[in-house]
């Protein structure tokens, strides 16, 4: 390689100040083209993530979370077209080649994907893998690698660290292959760490053991991380704040206590509904999200939730709303009658008397969960 | 776990399905044997849902395979409405299985691509040569409507013109078709998104009470299966642990490992802080080697020596709970006292305490009735509270 080449630089405290911006994304589009026409995946998204913040990502399955994430890595096929800023220090990525990538990938953002068993290679041992980055990002020589590779092994707590380095993936449980991947996403100390539903593919013993993996190397490394996940349970306790996305745009995104205290856009609180609660006595009727997300191909020009949305207006089908303010700092939603407002009761109000399937659903979900 | 016996089974006048003793062994390769499912009884009483909770490997899709003869189990009886599906073969076996339908875990792939969706539906009434054409058609477009799809407009597509979620409603209309009293539902929403997931969730309750469906529900995921079980069987390692009405089940888990399950559940409130260390260390252990005595020892933090040497037998700890476990966390004595030997591994003073304490629980059913309807608040921050530091120690345990 002929640029650079990065050290693994220990964690220097003065580097990671705290609520120093590390990412700044700004209208970041992302279309895909297909027989069809242009898929806009990620249509106009725009955030930024501070230096050892955690930012959930969550969505239905087709929102555009993933895409998102791998817009800003860079990893994108052929077909996509992207636009807009991503500035990850004081560097823009957005005009960088894959060959400038490179540099980024491995040293400065890392990621982790959904399924350990196909994120491995089948014919490649544990250490190789691990090491194979270190070499090529870094000065070390094969033993240096060597030791770094089991002290990273150690450090995602997989027993027998030693014998380990010369398996294959395929004698390693699920649960000890995706430890193997955070490792190898972590072993150039990465600053942002990209993890792509890291637990989906995982039981959930496990699934515990590995959030808590990460929660663990996030705070010794001072990361900032990405959590993508479709389970709010998942990015509810481990996060900072959390964007929910919808049809390709963030509709609502907050301090996670304040978006699960203080919803405003109707598909966040619809999420949080649907979700069947542990608390709940068994039986406990579900709110639904009647419908299905809209064709991203040809989004409606309104807000694109209107079409399942209780709360619905004739507003919300002609003017797309912006992403305003809400009361607590750091707090946006898209929404025109938001949940908790005054206008948000009126308008479900006249739905309800209208009698719109949506709005009654959404109420008698409501009433089922109030009663137990 | 590693729970054997059939106290928890009841009178076989009032259950449509009775299985005993069930065992499926599959081989391993090299002369090994794999024990998937390892002497497993339930039942299930008619218009009753069955919840089968387990990590994956946990042999609940097998015991539930076994049950439809798909493939038969190695030894053990299938009781349904009276007959051992075990003792029939081919054409006697081929006409019971009407009665009992499955809904797979992937819509998708479970219906033929190139096939239209009134075919689909249609087929199984075709095979049995049920009725006219139009009584065919007719009964095609009942069970498409029961589901929540417009006949006239899904009849004639594929299944590709469909989202999951109602791929998923064409697989349960075709398993509604023959009128089954049985449908064992094989993670029918593990591969929805939430929203969808409610609505699949909510339709099964429906029709459940409209034809008066009996359910076997598989899930790895604990609030689902609370949402639609009558009575809930947690599996470990091809056994059962702990089997329970599910409001009681969450409420004061008897097994430290549905404890443990529970406590790994994410809750989607920030508020409530998962506490790490309830969690359970480890993985599976291979169901080519169990550990002796208790399959669930080796992770537990609860573990002494006798659990090694001898397998729990399942016992009525509570009014309707059943637990395989010579530790469990529901007696009439007080879990914090119950609690401690567990936090001193492996003496003989703890083994004593534990005995003497489940000795003394199936005597005095009402003493734990009271106290789990009347606080199921505290019941959940009490297990995690507990399991702390008995999980410290099982953790040390197990590196050594």
């Amino acid at each position: 390689m002929i640029l650079s080449r990065r050290r693994v630089a220990p964690v220097a405290s003065d580097y990671h100040q705290p609520g120093s911006r590390l990412l700044d994304v700004n209208d970041l589009k992302t279309y895909f083209r297909t027989p069809r026409g242009m898929v806009r995946a990620v249509d106009g998204v725009s955030f930024s993530l501070d230096r050892g913040r955690t930012l959930g990502l969550v969505g239905e399955s087709g929102c555009g979370k993933s895409v998102l994430s791998r817009s800003i890595m860079g990893l994108l096929p052929s077909t996509a077209e992207r636009t807009g800023e991503i500035i990850f220090g004081s560097e823009r990525l957005d005009t960088l080649g894959p060959e400038a990538l490179r540099d980024y990938w491995g040293t400065q953002m890392a990621m982790v994907f959904q399924d350990p068993m196909t994120s491995l290679n089948p014919v490649m041992r544990i250490g190789n893998q691990i090491t194979e980055s270190l070499l090529v990002h870094t000065d070390m020589d094969k033993n240096q690698a060597k030791e770094t590779a089991l002290a990273l092994l150690k450090s995602v707590h997989i027993p027998e660290a030693e014998r380990r380095l010369k398996q294959y993936p395929h004698e390693l449980s699920g649960g000890m292959r995706q430890r193997v991947v955070i490792a190898v996403a972590l072993a150039c100390g990465p600053q942002l760490l990209f993890a792509d539903e890291p637990t989906t593919a995982l039981d959930v013993t496990v699934q515990a053991q590995i959030l808590d993996l990460l929660s663990e190397q996030q705070r010794e490394r001072h990361m900032a991380v990405v959590l993508v996940s479709h389970d709010l349970g998942v990015v509810a306790g481990r996060t900072h704040d959390i964007a929910v996305m919808y049809a390709g745009q963030i509709v609502e995104q907050a301090p996670t206590e304040v978006l699960f205290s203080e919803v405003r856009m109707p598909y966040t609180e619809a999420l949080l509904r649907s979700v069947p609660r542990l608390e709940n006595t068994s039986h406990t009727r579900l709110a639904v999200i009647g419908g299905r997300p809209p064709d991203l191909i040809d989004p409606p020009t309104g807000c694109r939730f209107a079409a399942r949305c209780p709360y619905v207006q004739p507003r919300c089908l002609e003017e797309q709303p912006p992403l305003q303010e809400a009361d607590t700092p750091g707090h946006v939603f898209r929404c025109w009658y938001p949940v908790g407002t005054e206008a948000g009761k009126e308008a479900l109000e006249r739905n309800l008397a209208a009698q719109l399937p949506q709005a009654e659903a959404a109420v008698s979900g409501d009433l089922a969960v109030e009663a137990s | 776990m590693a729970g054997i016996g059939t106290a928890h089974l009841r009178p076989t006048d009032d259950v449509l399905l009775r299985v005993e003793h069930l065992v499926v062994n599959f081989a391993g390769g090299r002369g090994r044997t794999v024990s998937a499912v390892a002497d497993v009884s339930f039942d299930v009483a008619e218009r009753e849902t069955l919840g089968l909770v387990g990590e994956s490997g946990c042999g609940k899709s097998t015991a539930a395979r076994a049950v439809m003869q798909l493939p038969a189990p190695t030894s053990g009886s299938v009781l349904f409405k009276g007959k051992d599906l075990t003792k029939f073969h081919g054409e006697k076996l081929r006409v019971q299985r009407p009665q009992i339908q499955i809904v797979f875990q992937d819509p998708i792939s479970s219906l033929n691509p190139r096939r239209t969706v009134g075919d689909i539906v249609g087929a199984p009434l075709r095979i049995w040569k049920r009725g006219t054409p139009e009584e065919r058609r007719a009964k095609v477009d009942e069970a498409l409507d029961a589901v929540g799809l417009d006949p006239a407009i899904a009849r004639d597509k594929r299944p590709h013109e469909f989202s999951g979620g109602q791929c998923q409603r064409i697989c349960i209309a075709r398993a509604l078709v023959l009128e089954p009293q049985l449908i064992i539902c094989d993670e029918p929403v593990s591969a929805l998104d939430v929203s969808v997931q409610a609505q699949i969730l909510n339709l099964l309750e429906d029709l459940k009470e409209r034809y008066g469906l009996t359910l076997v529900f598989i899930t790895h995921d604990l609030a689902v299966v609370k949402n639609v079980s009558d009575r809930v069987a947690v599996m470990y390692l091809g056994k059962i642990c702990e089997l329970a009405a599910p409001d009681r089940l969450y409420a004061s888990p008897a097994h430290p490992y549905t404890a443990a399950l529970l406590s790994s559940i994410p809750v989607p409130d920030p508020r409530v802080t998962t506490l790490s260390s309830g969690l359970v260390p480890g993985d599976l252990p291979s169901p080519l080697d169990p550990p002796s005595g208790c399959r669930f020892r080796t992770r537990c933090p609860r573990a002494q020596e006798r659990c090694a040497v001898e397998q729990p037998q399942i016992r009525e700890v509570a009014d309707g709970q059943f637990v395989a476990c010579h530790f469990p966390l529901v007696g009439d004595v007080a879990p914090a006292a119950d609690v401690q030997p567990a936090v001193r591994p492996v003496s003989s003073g703890g083994n004593g305490a534990g005995t003497e304490a489940s000795g003394g629980d199936d005597s005095t059913p009402e003493a734990p009735s009271g106290p789990s309807d009347a606080a199921p608040p505290d019941a959940p921050s009490d297990t995690p509270a507990g399991a702390p530091t008995d999980a410290s120690s099982g953790d040390g345990a197990r590196a050594g």
